[in-house]
Formats: structure tokens, sequence, C-alpha cells
């Protein structure tokens, strides 16, 4: 049963320096309409084909959901509210810049069923925003965090440490800002630098300086230590919160949850039942025969906008096969991404199906990326600051055992 | 055939001048090559000669052409290796000849390498015929070049052709010429057979097969005959002519050129430079010039996975079938368990092997530093070879140690004279005399350990002369040294696979300098790595390589998981073409490193 939905919304305002995400700078009012009808039709048909029954958690993400504008965000709630009982929901995110949410769309979004807020802050220094290529300044963060406090909405702030433009003075300073906003949770995420984007081509002809990993390890210690002191809690690698408030949407990701993503470059992962009736419903177009040994499928939209409206919301994408071993070892892999690691328990049974985790956890104790704490493993500091280290050598397992 | 028709040549060129494409068009111009089986630069048949623009193995292609005097002749070219480590292979081919076209690029005129090919064909008695090549070209200067080559190469510039590889034009010129000016061979043909090999290769049917040419006598398919040198007596399988498919004949008599099937098993038993001659009532003498091909340079060569240990030693016995310059022995590591030391003739010789080995035979291979062959004395009077230095004897035993030395010649323009000067220097040379060979050219003589040649002074002798000097060498002596062994410590423990022999006055130095290298290639690890380079326990030069703190993908959501594993997956892959030494990963480069340290 799926029980975690994402939406993608590939539109912007304007395009961050630092971004390579499924996204793009759209000022065309009907491409917008065209596309949030294609959403619309791409949800009608799972709810039509009795997939979004069990759903327990939604997710808008993108792009900048909130660039949509109250109108349309309005008319894909309200789609959502007949195809999906609101009430079962148990998280219901929309993802915001600050520039684009007004108090008025708070109003909107908390009576169609919206609670909680994810708001791309990144940094309260209005010159690093600058240099990030953020269309928004800090007081613009606070007036939108303002807004979210009109109604009883759980807040979510996101901050980039280890950028160029930062000094440990400025992420201090950030850091104590964003607190002050009570927010219920924070992601924290070192820059990375991706191929292609505005940001990769000033550091190539060298008038930039790459970020240095040691000062983004610092940066990240550091918010560890002064979020942990306002009572929130590292629940994983780059997320902190108030007890309860943990972001379940993004636990299902790292916990081997089915997930639905609808909408340009959205990713899904399900059974191999539950993705034959997608395809079934119309949901996926791809033609791909799934092995018999399939335990897991990922599905990856790849169509552009023009492409996915034409096609009525019937996605075109890639599908990619996990057998039993693979599906177990990822999970084991993300999650020691998380606080909680992983139960001996769990790993007992995941031991069973994939022999070989057994001697990679001894190694990754012996190097102190990981130890054992209440029956539980669970990644040390290091363990999470040298994460790629870490679910190297646990997927390492797979590939392994795959050849 | 009648020798008055036979004509034997090579072509010689500057590297990039054009000598392949030129013989191409020749082959077509004379339809020994159909069209169809046209493939660009039909000599060079490896493909590593092809990418690398070098010939490797030596060639012998028969050519037959009906010149304006109605006559037909044949033409064997001959093509030569270019490359200072197989000098001695060109010198066997070029005595194999009685001409050589002297390609001359007609943009770039003359440039080093021209010269010391041309002096090479000189020596060798051979008529040249000059051929100014890619004429086609809008750069081209072919005045400019004719007078380059009467004042570089003291050759009439009325003598040059005019040519072009790419259109063709003037190659009718150059085969007239050749028939023309290049003296027939001559020989006796009722003397006793003498027939020089230049080259061999092995046929996985026919055992090694010997490129030879026939100086006196004659040579038929069964005779029997010796190998003056090791006098190994074989029945002729059978001789015949490269046209270039392989095709039979009856026998081979004075100047002509073919090929020799020996039946043999062992490519060590047919060595370049050697002569065939009858079994009975043979030839007194051999003909001058033979000698033993030796390696020069050594290094490790180990699997990184030790599961290819079997693969390497099947890969190495095939190659050095056709390759019996090459020799190797097993080795044992510490650091990289087990492998071969492996014999090449110079460092050419030893990346084209190593390039052949990882593609041809899908090894991953680690490399060690190339070392040359010590003389260790003992103070009880032993002697030992050293190939290795984990073969240096233990200090305390040591009386003292020998290294070979070079006889180095460099030609070179003027302007580059205090350039080769100050490298030669550094490098431990003993400069000798200098003399102008033309207003362009220099020929500077030096003696020089070969252990400093290997570590990569062609290149940097290239970079420093802007692509301008040739580089010649030869073995002169063995001489007393002041030699110690450097031996590098990872993490405290010492790398037997890093260690090098080096002159104690550069110890320090070398040290230094190897140990901030080693530190940029050695890529950070999860804990502090020190690296120090240390003679006999006294260390002389450390460097700290800072333990990782951060390396972590922070986002990862839905569409992340995918793309994030592939990312781990190749990272991993990264690491395991690494070898692990201790708990430290190191890249295969590091075994290079005294390679790439800066002078």
């Amino acid at each position: 049963m799926l029980e975690a939905l994402y939406l993608h919304i590939p539109f912007c305002a304007s395009r961050c320096a630092y971004c390579d995400f499924v996204t793009q700078e759209c000022h065309d009012d009907e491409l917008m309409g065209a596309y949030v009808d294609a959403l619309c039709l791409s949800i009608r048909r799972a709810s039509k084909a009795g997939l979004l029954g069990g759903i327990k958690t939604i997710y808008i993400g993108g792009g900048t959901p909130s660039y949509l504008g109250p109108r349309r965000l309005s008319t894909l709630i309200y789609l959502l509210s007949v195809s999906i009982d609101l009430e079962q929901v148990d998280e219901f995110t929309l993802e915001c810049n600050p520039d684009s949410l007004t108090e008025r769309m708070v109003k909107d979004l908390y009576a169609l069923g919206v609670d909680r807020i994810s708001l791309g802050a990144q940094s309260f220094n209005d010159e690093e925003l600058a240099q990030l290529g953020r269309i928004h300044d800090a007081t613009a963060i606070r007036r939108a965090a303002e807004a979210v406090r009109t109604r009883d909405m759980a807040l979510s702030l996101d901050l980039i440490c280890g950028t160029p433009f930062q000094s440990e003075e400025s992420w201090e300073e950030s850091l104590a800002a964003a607190l002050e906003l009570s927010p219920e949770h924070i992601s924290i995420y070192p820059l990375t630098v991706e191929d292609g984007t505005p940001l990769a081509a000033r550091i190539e002809t060298g008038s930039l300086a790459a970020p240095d990993e040691d000062v983004q390890a610092d940066m990240m210690e550091r918010a560890a230590e002064v979020i942990g002191q306002a009572g929130m809690t590292r629940y994983e690698v780059a997320s902190y919160a108030l007890p309860g408030h943990e972001s379940r949407h993004n636990e299902a990701y790292w916990s081997g949850m089915p997930y639905l993503g609808l909408g340009c470059g959205a990713a899904s992962m399900m059974d191999p039942e539950t993705f034959a009736a997608c395809r079934q419903a119309r949901i996926f177009d791809a033609a791909d025969p799934i092995a018999s040994d399939a335990a897991r499928i990922r599905f990856q939209a790849r169509d552009d906008i023009d492409s996915y409206v034409a096609a009525q919301g019937c996605m075109a994408g890639e599908v990619e096969t996990l057998s039993l071993q693979e599906a177990v070892c990822e999970d084991v892999m993300l999650g020691f991404r998380k606080t909680e690691g992983v139960a001996m328990s769990d790993l007992a049974d995941a031991i069973e199906i994939l022999p070989g985790l057994q001697e990679a956890c001894e190694r990754l104790q012996a190097r102190g990326l990981i130890e054992e704490r209440d029956g539980r493993l669970v990644p040390t500091t290091r363990g999470w600051l040298c994460g790629n280290e870490l679910y190297g050598e646990v997927w390492d397992v797979a590939v392994q055992a795959k050849n | 055939m009648d020798p008055n028709y036979i004509r034997n040549f090579s072509i010689i060129a500057h590297i990039d001048h054009g000598k392949s494409t030129l013989a191409d068009r020749i082959l077509e111009a004379t339809h020994t090559i159909s069209d169809r089986d046209m493939v660009e630069q039909v000599l060079d048949s490896m493909d590593i000669e092809r990418e690398r623009g070098i010939t490797i193995k030596s060639q012998a292609v028969c050519i037959f052409y009906t010149a304006d005097d109605g006559h037909e002749y044949q033409l064997n070219l001959i093509d030569t290796p270019g490359h200072v480590d197989f000098t001695y292979e060109v010198s066997r081919s070029l005595a194999a000849c009685e001409g050589a076209v002297l390609v001359v690029d007609a943009t770039q005129g003359v440039e080093a390498q021209t010269v010391a090919n041309a002096l090479m064909a000189m020596n060798a008695n051979l008529e040249i015929i000059p051929a100014i090549n890619k004429i086609d070209l809008p750069a081209a200067e072919p005045d400019r070049v004719r007078g380059e080559i009467e004042d570089g190469l003291a050759i009439p510039a009325d003598e040059a052709i005019l040519t072009s590889g790419k259109t063709g034009e003037g190659v009718h010129e150059l085969l007239e010429a050749i028939v023309q000016r290049i003296p027939a061979p001559h020989g006796d043909a009722d003397a006793p057979l003498k027939a020089l090999i230049f080259d061999s290769y092995f046929d996985a049917y026919r055992g090694v097969v010997a490129l030879i040419r026939v100086v006196d006598g004659t040579i038929s398919t069964k005779d029997k005959v010796r190998l003056m040198a090791n006098d190994q007596v074989i029945e002729v399988e059978e001789v015949g002519v490269r046209r270039p498919a392989e095709t039979a004949v009856d026998s081979l008599t004075i100047g002509e050129v073919g090929y020799l099937v020996t039946g043999l098993k062992d490519p060590h038993l047919v060595r370049v430079g050697d002569t065939v001659t009858n079994f009975k009532d043979g030839a007194a003498e051999a003909l001058p010039g033979y000698r033993e091909v030796k390696p020069m340079v050594f290094t490790g060569i180990f699997p990184i996975d030790a599961d290819q240990y079997d693969d390497l030693s099947d890969a190495l016995d095939k190659l050095s079938l056709n390759d019996p310059a090459l020799v190797y022995d097993p080795e044992v590591s510490h650091a990289l368990g087990f492998g071969f030391r492996v014999g090449f003739l110079g460092l050419l010789h030893m990346e084209v092997v190593k390039e052949r080995l990882e593609r041809e035979f899908d090894l991953d291979l680690i490399a060690t530093a190339p070392s040359v062959e010590f003389h260790a004395f003992c103070t009880d009077g032993t002697e030992c070879m050293v190939h290795s230095p984990q073969d240096m004897p233990d200090p305390a035993r040591l009386e003292h140690i020998e290294e070979p030395y070079l006889n180095v010649k460099v030609i070179v323009p003027p302007d580059y004279v205090g350039a080769v000067m100050e490298l030669a220097t550094a490098r431990r040379g003993i400069v000798g005399d200098m003399s102008y060979l033309s207003q362009n050219n220099v020929e500077l003589h030096f003696e020089m350990p070969l252990s400093e040649l290997i570590l990569d002074f062609f290149d940097t002798l290239k970079s420093r002369t802007r692509g301008y000097a040739s580089l010649d060498y030869e073995l002169s002596e063995y001489r007393p040294s002041d030699l110690v062994k450097l031996d590098i410590l990872l993490a405290g423990s010492p790398v037997d696979a890093l260690s090098s022999i080096v002159h104690k006055d550069d110890a320090y130095e070398r040290g230094r300098a190897l140990t901030v290298k080693l530190k940029e290639i050695i890529p950070q690890q999860l804990f502090e790595v020190p690296i120090q380079a240390a003679v006999g326990g006294r260390v002389l030069a450390r460097t700290n390589i800072k333990a990782k703190r951060k390396d972590v993908l922070a986002k990862c959501y839905g569409g992340d998981v995918t793309r994030k594993r592939k990312l781990l997956e190749k990272q991993k892959k990264g690491k395991k073409r690494m070898k692990s030494i201790g708990n430290v990963e190191v890249p295969q480069e590091a075994f290079m490193a005294i390679l790439k340290v800066d002078d």
C-alpha cells in the first residue's frame, strides 16, 4: 500500500546559482496552468485505480510550489482533497520560497489541509543570499515565517553551510536567526557544487574558491551543537526536529517504504504489483519487462514539461529493478543515515538474505563509522560526516553479491 | 631475381613528419595494397602504434614497380622503429638497406630527429633521398626546407623531391628516384649463405618467423641452416616475401628481403642482428654489428587484484613471444604481493608493454618506479645484481656499489645548449665535447648514469628544448657510485614498492620531493597518514596527509537514492583500483611518483 505521495512543481521565479534540480525559470501562466492540469490528471488516474487510499503523507516540492500562486495551488489541493481523504493524512507539506509565501496563501493552504511549510531560507545573510542567486532577503524569511505562524502549521527551515561566501561568524548568525523563529524542523545541507551550474562555472574559471570540506565539517558540527542546545534532535544526517516533528514523509524515503511521485522528474518506489497497477492506470509509461526476481521497482520520470502535458499526465521514464538482496542492502544503507540506525534484529534478518552485510558491518565498526547502542547499530559522528565511506561500503555488499 | 632490379630502402623521419602516410601512398601507387584493404597507416599494425604515431616493430613489404625505363623492379620497403629505446633495432634494419628516404615536413623543416636519423643512415652508408613532404599545406615552405637540408645535412638541395602523403603528389618522382639513385645490392651468389636477421615475430601456428635480408648465397625451403650467434641449427620450413600478405617462394637470393619460418618455438633463440648461414660449409664470419640485446630498465609489475596473478603470468608469456627483449622473473613485494620483475629496453618499451598488458589482456596493474641493474659488491667478496631496491644488501655488508653509465648524445639547436647542459648536470651528467653539425644544430656529448636517464629524462629534455632535442645513448661502463636506498614509510610502516636507489647527495632532495608528491597523489583517508622518507632508518623528510573530515552527500530524498547510489558505486570502483597498504588506500600513480617529481 502506498503511504507517501510526492508532487513535483518544476517552476521557479529564478534559478539559484547552485541548483541542478528539475525546475525552470518560468513566467508563462499558460504553461503553469497546463502543467497543473496534467498533474491533476495524474492524481485522478492514481485515485481511480485505488492507489491513493492509504496515503499518510503528502509532500509538494519543486522547484517552488508557492510560485504557482494561490489560484493554481488551490486548484491542485482541492483536486487532492477529492481524491484522497485528507483527514487520514498525517503530514501534508508544501515547499515554499520566502518571496512567494504570503499570509493570504497560508490561510488558503491551511484551510485546504496543508499542515507543514518547508521554507527555503538557506541563509540569513543578505550578501550570501544574493551570491547564491536567491531572490529573497532575510526580512522576507522572517515575514514568511510570521505568516506561517498565523495558523497552526509546522515550520521547517532549510539552511546551506560551507558556501564560499560564508564565514564562521555569519554561519553562527544564520543559525541563531533561524532558531529565533522557533521552527519545528531544520535541515542543514553542506553546499554541493553540481556540474553545469553557474556556481560550478565560477569555480572552474577560478574566480571562486571551491567549498572546503573541512570547513563544511566544522559548520555541520557547529550546527549540530547549536540546534541541539535549542532542544531539537538530529534524527538524520541533515535533519533536526523537535520531538514528534520528524518529517514522516522523508522517513519513508529512508526506511524502504513505498512512495509515489507524480510530475516531471518525480521518482517513485514500490513493489512490482503496485508498479504494474500504476502502469495499468497509465500513470507510468514504460514498456520494460519486470524480472521475476524483482523485489522493488524504482521509476524515474524523465519527460520534459511539454511532453508531460501532451501525455495528459502519463509519465515516461526509466525503470530500475532491485532484487531482494539489493532492496535489503538499500534499506540498511539508508538506515545508517538516521540516528536510530538499524536494529540488530532487522540487521539479522537482512544478513539472512545478504550474508556479506555481516562482515561489512564489522569492518565499519572497526573503522569507527558505526557503533552498537541499545541493541541497534547507529552511525557515529564520523559516520555522518564521512557518510559516503559508510554507505559506499554497505552498498558494495550488494554489488559484490550481484557479480 | 636479378639483384640489378632490386632496391632495398627504408623511410626515416622526425615524428609526425608524415612517414607512415607517405608509405601508404607508395603502397597504393604501386597497387601493393588494393584500395579495399587500405587502412590508414598500414605499416603500424598495432593499435598503440597508430594511436601514439610511433612504430614499435619493424616491418618489411615487397613492392613491384615498373619504372619509366620499362623494367620491373622489386622494391623492399623496410620500416624501422622510431624511438631511442629501439636504436639497435633501427641500426639492424638500416643495415638491411642500401638507401633511405628521409622525410622532412615542408612546414616544420629539419628537426633534431631528422638530423639524428640522417646521421644514422649516413653511418650505414645509405644513399639518402630527401623528400620534402606535406607540400599541400598552405604553410609549406619547400625552398626554406631545401636550404635547411643543404646547410644542416650537407645534402645538395636539388636532390630533394617534393611530396604530399595526402594527395599523392610527387610519389611517382620518389619511386623513380629510388630506382635511379639507390644502388642495387651487391653480393656473391656462389658464396656461402649470409642473411641478416633484422626482426622476428611469433606465429601461433608456425613458431618464430625471422625477417631476413640475404647478403650472399641463397636460402631455400628445406635447407639446413645455422644461426651463427648461438649455433642453433634449423631446417628451413618456408621462405617467402611479404606483399604484404606472406607469399611463399622457392628461395631467396642476394639482395632479397623476406621471411624465414624457423619452426622454433622459443623466440629468444632467434636474435635480431644475427647471421643465418649454411649448416654445412657455412660462412666463416658473421655479418658485423651483432649485439646481444639486454634489458636496461627494470620495474615490478603487480596485479591489483591478487587473483589476476596467473593471468598476468600468461599475458607476459604471450607478449614475450613477439618481444624477445622482454624478460621477467617472479617477484614478491610485502606491499603489493606476487608479481614480476620485468626488464625492458627503455621507458617507452616499458610503457608500451604495460599498456598492452592492461588493454589486450584486461588486467589492472601496478608498476613500480623503474630501476636499473646495479652491481653490489659485499665485504665478503661476493657480488650481486640489484634489479630492485629490495635486492639491495644490508649497508653493513656492502663494500661498494656500481651503476651503469651511458655515453649520451644530444642534438639540439644552439639556443638550447644551456638548458641541456643544466639538465645534464642536475642529473649527475659529466659534460664532454660539443660540436656544431651546422649553424642550426649542435651535438653535445656527456656521460650520465642510466638511473638518471630513466627518471623522465627524455620528456624533461623534450620540454626544456620545446621538442627540438634528439637523444641517443649507449651503455659505456659500470662505475662505483655513492648510492643509498631511499625508503618511504606510510603511516609509520616502510612500503617496499615505494623505495628507490638514489645517489647519496640527492637523497634529501628526492625524499622531500617524493613525500610532497605522494601527498598530492594519495587521497585523504579517514585517519591522518604521515609520509616519511628515510635512509637507513634516519628520516630525511616528512609530510602529513590530514584525515578526511567530511565526505557525504547530505541530501537524499526519493529521486536521489538511485543517483547517489551510482555515485557511491563509482567512488568505490575508483577505490578498488587502489592498493590497500596497511589501511592506506594508495592509487597506482603513487608507485610512479618518483618519475613525476619536478627537478
